[in-house]
């Protein structure tokens, strides 16, 4: 195997690491704060690695044909064009799947953090066995 | 201490497990060669202009996010749109007790925080303006402008926004009235089929095969000819205003409250 290979596989179990040990964040920390900047870390992880998998080892380019500006757009004129272009670009799929993905984990976030403003001016606290005991009490 | 040793083993122990399933079904293999099959019809129809698929746009993502799938990504716009309403509904007359009060930073940050809003600003809009062109569009460039009203709102105080004239009820006015124009653009087709005898699509951009319904590709301006890719640009536009407005909405809801006045 070729250093490039360590690099890439060494990349790939950062970020699945990366996954892993924010998902058990998730699960075992006991303040809401913690827990919303786990999922964020969980999700910007969760993004590099699909663009891990758009990857392709003889790609250049992103999924852009190039050379275009506004008032001269450079589209290509022949079959042969769209095969180079095919031929040499990653795989748009998984983008096309994050750019979304992106704008509503940003909502999804603004919602938890107004939610939690609530339940802080409510408890006093954010701790979740904190709030667990009072409400036993 | 037993926690301790926890934290590093189970999520090691996840992870070699999910790099088994990776390396196993090919997902990430540093050699992969070709194509899924999707990809290759995006790639090969969406830019060519002699494709029946084509959008006329040198950019795949901003096509395939508008064009070949414009209903999902109009119902994402939805989704953002209802969560940053009921976070709007759930904030209602809260303030938190003791929040720090707002005080402007000092001359220095203030000088550099106007240049760099400036720039933040400016490079959104080209960002959303040149979607179907270069890597961008409406939701890139709506994620950009966002931090030009964070650092404003940071370093001039909470009501900064609301002086230079940006109400609560402005910024929910664009924020609908971008969502209901993307989905009256999407209705377009529809309506022009109905008053013609012309077959057309709800949502759709240029021609396709069954349909001689298309919004103009490219116009004629003083300037030359201008490439708008049908309605991708419009839409990249209305995009633009719908999340940097609605993003601008909750970022001043969320400072007001944590200063500790009552929205």
């Amino acid at each position: 195997m070729s250093l490039e290979t360590y690099i890439w596989y060494y990349m790939v179990a950062v970020i699945v690491l990366t996954i892993s040990y924010s998902l058990y964040g998730i699960v075992t920390r006991s303040h809401i704060v913690k827990k919303m900047i786990f999922i964020t870390i969980l999700s910007d992880a969760v993004y590099v690695l699909l663009v891990f998998m758009g990857y392709r080892i003889n790609a250049s380019m992103p999924p852009v044909y190039p050379g275009g500006t506004l008032l001269n757009p450079n589209l290509p004129g022949s079959p042969g064009d769209i095969e180079s272009f095919i031929s040499r670009s990653v795989d748009p799929v998984p983008q096309v799947l994050i750019v979304t993905a992106i704008v509503i984990g940003l909502a999804q976030l603004i919602f938890l953090s107004s939610i939690s403003l609530k339940i802080a001016k409510a408890a006093g606290t954010l701790n979740i066995k904190r709030l667990e005991v009072e409400e036993n009490e | 201490m037993r926690n301790n040793y926890a934290s590093i083993i189970i999520p090691v122990i996840l992870s070699i497990l999910v790099i088994v399933v990776l390396v196993y079904t090919g997902l990430a293999s540093y050699d992969a060669q070709i194509l899924t099959g999707l990809a290759q019809i995006y790639l090969g129809n969406v830019v060519y202009p002699g494709s029946p698929w084509t959008s006329i746009s040198t950019e795949v993502v901003t096509s395939v996010i508008w064009d070949q799938r414009g209903f999902d990504t109009y119902f994402e716009t939805s989704v953002l749109f209802l969560a940053i309403v009921s976070s709007m509904l759930v904030l209602e007359k809260t303030s938190i007790r003791g929040g720090t009060s707002a005080k402007e930073m000092t001359i220095i940050v203030r000088t550099v925080s106007m240049f760099i809003v400036l720039i933040i600003v400016v490079v959104s809009v080209s960002i959303a303006l040149h979607g179907h062109l270069t890597p961008g569009g409406g939701f890139q460039g709506g994620s950009i402008f966002v931090i030009a009203p964070l650092v404003m709102l940071l370093v001039f105080g909470s009501s900064v926004l609301e002086e230079k004239g940006f109400t609560n009820r402005k910024l929910l006015g664009a924020r609908s009235l971008a969502v209901s124009l993307i989905f009256l653009l999407g209705l377009v087709p529809v309506i022009y089929s109905l008053l013609g005898s012309v077959n057309a699509y709800l949502f759709q951009n240029l021609y396709k095969p069954g349909s001689l319904f298309s919004f103009p590709a490219v116009i004629q301006t003083p300037f030359g000819q201008v490439l708008l890719s049908g309605v991708l640009f419009w839409l990249n536009l209305f995009e633009f205003l719908a999340v940097s407005t609605g993003f601008t909405l909750a970022l001043m809801y969320l400072t007001k409250v944590f200063e500790g006045d009552a929205v």
